[in-house]
């Protein structure tokens, strides 16, 4: 073996061939990691909706005068753009499959997209855009549990929302470049449909449940 | 399974799969919007949350498709939370009642 040929194979060794196993079949290190990073994740979330329910189930009186409650229609439009956005990826990651790169790079800029929408969504219902938003409206951070935990579970959910529009982002200037691999877009869905799940459970317990 | 484990394709099956989730959602936010029994609501929306959680689970993220031991790995932690859950709900039942 010549110089440069052994140098070659020090900086990129050959990528291991893994072995079938017998629990994981042939699941890749990298889905398998991202499955453990979710379950790890998911007890966050939990903590977070267990703690909600605790303060509200412990409150006699959960939202106090002044405070405005949360607008369902509005967030049911964002629930529509999230659960899209879940269509959008594993689109996708159906592209990838077949070998359709083009496909899959416009349906991963969607998903950016629809998640970009998410995030504006959110902002304008904290803020406000074209109308006050719920801070405005008397829902303050630190000024009742209602509203600390409103926004300490929202916005934990917007953070992820936000790391997975980047996380997209960075997969889909990979597939214009024709190197983003289905294995790279099966993970990257799998974070993000974990977004759109919790967010089915956010949307129940702090929106839904608030209207009965 | 493929060498990568990943599930088979198919656009139509899962443009099935999101119309199911609509229309669980649909069906969440139409029964908080209606006046009814507050713990009938209450049972209604946890038990639409939890199939539609698992239906996310199941089809848009390949859970059918894993091997046997992938799914314990995600399902067992699930016990725990549910264990929590039911400790923790029926801790604070205790409460209410004292």
């Amino acid at each position: 073996m010549s110089t440069a040929t052994s140098t070659a194979v020090l900086d990129q060794p050959p990528a291991a061939a893994w072995p079938p196993d017998r629990q994981l079949g042939t699941a890749s290190p990298a889905k398998i990691a991202m499955w453990i990073f979710l379950v790890s994740d998911g007890f966050s979330f939990f903590a977070l909706l267990l703690g909600y329910g605790i303060l509200r189930s412990g409150s006699s009186t959960w939202r106090h005068p002044g405070e405005p409650s949360l607008s369902i229609p509005f967030t049911a439009l964002l629930t529509f753009i999230l659960i899209s956005s879940s269509l959008t990826v594993v689109l996708a990651y159906d592209a990838s499959l077949r070998g359709r790169q083009r496909q899959t790079s416009a349906w991963l800029a969607a998903t950016a997209l629809l998640g970009s929408l998410f995030l504006l969504g959110q902002y304008a219902e904290y803020f406000g855009i074209l109308h006050p938003g719920l801070i405005k409206e008397g829902l303050v951070l630190g000024k009742s549990s209602y509203a600390s935990t409103f926004y300490v579970i929202t916005g934990f959910h917007g953070a992820h929302v936000l790391a997975g529009v980047i996380y997209i982002l960075f997969v889909l200037v990979y597939s214009l470049r024709g190197k983003a691999s289905t294995g790279l877009v099966e993970v990257l869905g799998l974070f993000w449909h974990f977004i759109d799940l919790v967010w089915l459970l956010v949307f129940t317990l702090v929106y839904l449940l608030q209207a009965t | 399974m493929t060498p990568d484990a990943h599930a088979p394709a198919g656009t139509r099956r899962y443009l099935g799969i999101f119309a199911v989730q609509v229309l669980l959602t649909g069906a969440a936010i139409g029964i908080a919007m209606i006046p009814g029994h507050p713990h009938a609501i209450f049972i209604a929306l946890i038990a639409i949350m939890i199939t539609n959680a698992a239906w996310v689970a199941l089809n848009f993220m390949h859970l059918r498709w894993e091997t046997r031991g992938l799914r314990r790995m995600v399902g067992i932690p699930l016990v725990f939370l549910a264990v929590y859950a039911i400790a923790l709900t029926l801790e604070a039942a205790w409460r209410h009642l004292q």
